[in-house]
C-alpha cells in the first residue's frame, strides 16, 4: 500500500513539474496594452501599532509615479504613535476604526466605504511599493473580467536566517503565481500590494469580517463568481516578514487555517465544471499537493524514527563499539549504484533536476540572484518538516474549532 | 474573456512525457534487477566452483596418502569470507525490497543451501582436523524480529573480537534442507545459535554468554 503511495507521488510530482515547465513556455495571445491614465486608485493601509514602519509605507506610496491615487489610513486600534505618524502626512486620510480588535478585514471595510477610487489598493503598513508598482498593475484592468491584480513581493528584512529562508519560499511563490496566473488560475491577493476594482468588491459584499486570511477568501471569492486575478511581476512590494521561529510559526498556522477553512467554505468549486480549470484542476492540485508534502514528510520521518531505532539497539546492544568503522561496510561504486532502487529513483531524480531548474527560472523572472546556501539546503530538506508540521497544528486547531485570531 | 491556455491539451501533453519518463526508469530498473541478480548469481557460481575445487583437492590429497588438514584452513576460510559476502549483499538487498519474487527466493534457496554445505566441510574438519579454535556459529533468525536483529549486532561484535564464522539462517525460509537442519538442532524459535556445532543457546544471548562459552569449550 506505501509502495503505491510512493509510486503514486512520484508520478505526480514529476507530472506537474512537467505540466508547470510547459505552462512557462507556452505563449499567450493576450497582452495587457496600456493603462488608462484616469483610473484613480484608493490605497487602504490598515494599521495596528504600525509606528515602527508606517511613515516608510506612506512615504513610498506618496513616492508612487501613478498619481491620481487617496491614500487612506485606517488605524485599527492601535495604542501606540501610529495615529500620530499618520497625522503628520498631508493628503492622507485616517480613520480610526471603531471596531477595534476584530481584524484586518473590519479595517478594511471601513475603508472601502470611504473610497472613492474606482480601483482599490490594499498595501500591508508595513510595506514598501516600489515608484512604478501601480503604473505596471493598471494596464491588466483594461480586461473587464479581471477582478484584481497583485504585485511580486520581495522582502525587506532580509537580516537573519529566517528571512533569507523565506526569500526563496516568496520567490517559488512569486513564480507559481505567475505560472497560475497565465492558466487563469490564480487565487490569492496577498495583503502586501493587491488592487481591486472598487465596485466589484462591493458588489461582492465587501472582505469577510470572520476570516483570518481575508486576502485567500477575497481572492477564492473573486474566482468563485468568474473573475481574474493576474500578476504583474514587475510590479514589486517590499515587505517584512516574520524574524523570529515564534511569529512565522504563528504566521503560517493563521494562513494554513485559514487555507482549510476557506477551502472548506468554497467548496463547491472542487471538481466543478462551471469552474472551469479553477475546479477541475487547481483546487485538486493543491489537495494533491498538501497531501504529497504530508504523506512524504511522514513517510521521512517514519525512516528517520526507524533508522534511530535500530541505531539505538545496536548502541544498547554493542555501546560505543558502534562507532568502530570495521563494522562498517564501504561500498563500491558498482555496489552503490545496484543498492538504489532506480525504478522509482530515476523519475525523482528527473523531478529534482526540474525542480532546480524552476527554481533558477524564479529567480531570474524577478531578477534575484541564487546561489547553493546553507538557507536553500535547509529550505530543501528541513523546512517541509517544519511546513508539515505547520499545516498538522493548523489541522488541528480547525478540527477542535478554536478560535481564529489574527 | 480572459485568454487562457488549452490546458486540457497540456495536461495531456505533460501526462505522456510523465508516462514516457516512467517508463524509461522502470525499464532501467528491470535492467538493474537483471544486474543484482547476475552479479549474485556469478557470487555463487564462483563459491560453488571454489567449493567443489576445495573437495576434489581434499578428495586427491586424502586418496594419495597426503595431510587434507593443511588445506582446509586456508581454502576454506576463503570460501567462508566469500559466503559471507554473498549473505550481506543479500540481506543488503532484501531489506530494501530491491530483489524480490521468484528469482529472490531461487537465489535464497541456493545461498542456504551453500551455507550448510560449507557448515558441513567445516563440521567434518572440526572431528577429524586439528583447526584453529575460532568459534562456529549457527543462528536462526527470523526477520523483523527485534531479538533477533540484536542477536545479529552481537553476533556482529563476535565475529570482530573473536574472528567467529557465523551462517546466519532465515528461520521461516521455506526449504526441504532446513526443515532437516532445524529438527536436527530443535529449532523452535529465534533467535537460537548453535555455538560449535553443540552448544544451544535460545533467545536473546549476550556478547558476555557467548564469549565465556567459547572460551569454556577451548
Amino acid at each position: 500500500m506505501i509502495s503505491f503511495f510512493i509510486w503514486a507521488v512520484s508520478f505526480l510530482s514529476l507530472f506537474l513539474a512537467i505540466f508547470w515547465i510547459i505552462v512557462l513556455y507556452t505563449k499567450i495571445a493576450s497582452a495587457p496594452g496600456k493603462a488608462e491614465a484616469s483610473k484613480k486608485i484608493t490605497i487602504l493601509v490598515p494599521a495596528l501599532n504600525e509606528e515602527q514602519t508606517i511613515a516608510r509605507t506612506i512615504t513610498s506610496l506618496q513616492a508612487s509615479l501613478y498619481k491620481n491615487i487617496e491614500i487612506i489610513v485606517i488605524n485599527d486600534g492601535s495604542t501606540d504613535k501610529t495615529a500620530e505618524i499618520v497625522k503628520k502626512f498631508r493628503g492622507v486620510k485616517l480613520i480610526n476604526n471603531v471596531h477595534r480588535g476584530i481584524g484586518k478585514s473590519s479595517a478594511l471595510n471601513a475603508g472601502l466605504k470611504r473610497a472613492t477610487g474606482e480601483l482599490l489598493a490594499v498595501v500591508d503598513a508595513d510595506t514598501e511599493i516600489s515608484k512604478d508598482a501601480l503604473n505596471k498593475i493598471l494596464p491588466s484592468f483594461n480586461n473587464p473580467k479581471v477582478g484584481a491584480v497583485i504585485s511580486t513581493i520581495k522582502i525587506k528584512n532580509l537580516d537573519n536566517f529566517y528571512s533569507r529562508l523565506q526569500r526563496i519560499e516568496y520567490i517559488l511563490a512569486t513564480f507559481s503565481r505567475v505560472l497560475m496566473s497565465k492558466l487563469d488560475t490564480l487565487h490569492v491577493t496577498p495583503g502586501a500590494l493587491s488592487v481591486y476594482r472598487t465596485s466589484l468588491i462591493s458588489k461582492l459584499g465587501g472582505f469577510d469580517e470572520n476570516n483570518i486570511t481575508e486576502d485567500l477568501e477575497i481572492a477564492l471569492r473573486l474566482k468563485y463568481y468568474g473573475y481574474a486575478i493576474k500578476i504583474e511581476q514587475n510590479s514589486i512590494a517590499y515587505t517584512n516578514v516574520p524574524s523570529d521561529f515564534k511569529s512565522l510559526w504563528n504566521q503560517r498556522v493563521r494562513w494554513f487555517r485559514g487555507f482549510i477553512y476557506n477551502t472548506g467554505k468554497y467548496r463547491k468549486m472542487f471538481l466543478s465544471k462551471e469552474h472551469g480549470i479553477m475546479g477541475r484542476f487547481q483546487i485538486p492540485i493543491n489537495f494533491f499537493t498538501l497531501a504529497a508534502i504530508l504523506f512524504s514528510v511522514s513517510l521521512l520521518a517514519y525512516g528517520a524514527i526507524r533508522e534511530g531505532y535500530f541505531i539505538l539497539l545496536k548502541f544498547l546492544v554493542l555501546r560505543w563499539e558502534i562507532l568502530d568503522i570495521s563494522y562498517y561496510h564501504l561500498p563500491s561504486f558498482r555496489e552503490a549504484v545496484l543498492n538504489v532502487n532506480i525504478g522509482l529513483f530515476f523519475p525523482v531524480a528527473i523531478t529534482f533536476l526540474l525542480s532546480l531548474f524552476i527554481l533558477h527560472k524564479a529567480h531570474k523572472s524577478i531578477n534575484e540572484r541564487w546561489s547553493i546556501s546553507p538557507s536553500l539546503f535547509i529550505y530543501f530538506t528541513i523546512y517541509p518538516i517544519l511546513r508539515s508540521l505547520h499545516w498538522l497544528t493548523a489541522f488541528y486547531k480547525e478540527s477542535l474549532r478554536s478560535k481564529r485570531r489574527w | 474573456m480572459v485568454a487562457a491556455l488549452n490546458y486540457k491539451k497540456l495536461i495531456l501533453v505533460s501526462l505522456i512525457l510523465s508516462f514516457l519518463i516512467f517508463i524509461s526508469g522502470l525499464l532501467i530498473g528491470l535492467t538493474f534487477d537483471e544486474l543484482r541478480t547476475n552479479d549474485l548469481t556469478i557470487f555463487l557460481n564462483e563459491n560453488e566452483f571454489q567449493t567443489e575445487s576445495y573437495l576434489i583437492e581434499r578428495q586427491f590429497l586424502e586418496d594419495f596418502g597426503q595431510d587434507k588438514c593443511s588445506l582446509a584452513q586456508t581454502r576454506v576460510v576463503a570460501l567462508s569470507d566469500q559466503l559471507g559476502e554473498i549473505g550481506r549483499t543479500l540481506t543488503r538487498y532484501e531489506s530494501k525490497r530491491l530483489l524480490t519474487g521468484e528469482k529472490y527466493l531461487q537465489l535464497k534457496s541456493k545461498y542456504l543451501i551453500f551455507e550448510i554445505k560449507l557448515y558441513t566441510i567445516l563440521k567434518e574438519l572440526n572431528d577429524n582436523c586439528k583447526t584453529e579454535d575460532k568459534p562456529i556459529i549457527l543462528f536462526f533468525y527470523d526477520t523483523n524480529d527485534q531479538a533477533s536483529i540484536q542477536q545479529g549486532y552481537i553476533l556482529d561484535s563476535l565475529v570482530n573480537k573473536e574472528k567467529a564464522t557465523v551462517f546466519s539462517i532465515d528461520r521461516e525460509f521455506n526449504d526441504p534442507l532446513l526443515e532437516t537442519v532445524k529438527h536436527y538442532y530443535n529449532i523452535t524459535k529465534s533467535p537460537t545459535v548453535i555455538i560449535n556445532f553443540n552448544i544451544t543457546k535460545e533467545g536473546l544471548t549476550s556478547l558476555a554468554e557467548l564469549t565465556n562459552q567459547i572460551k569454556n569449550e577451548a
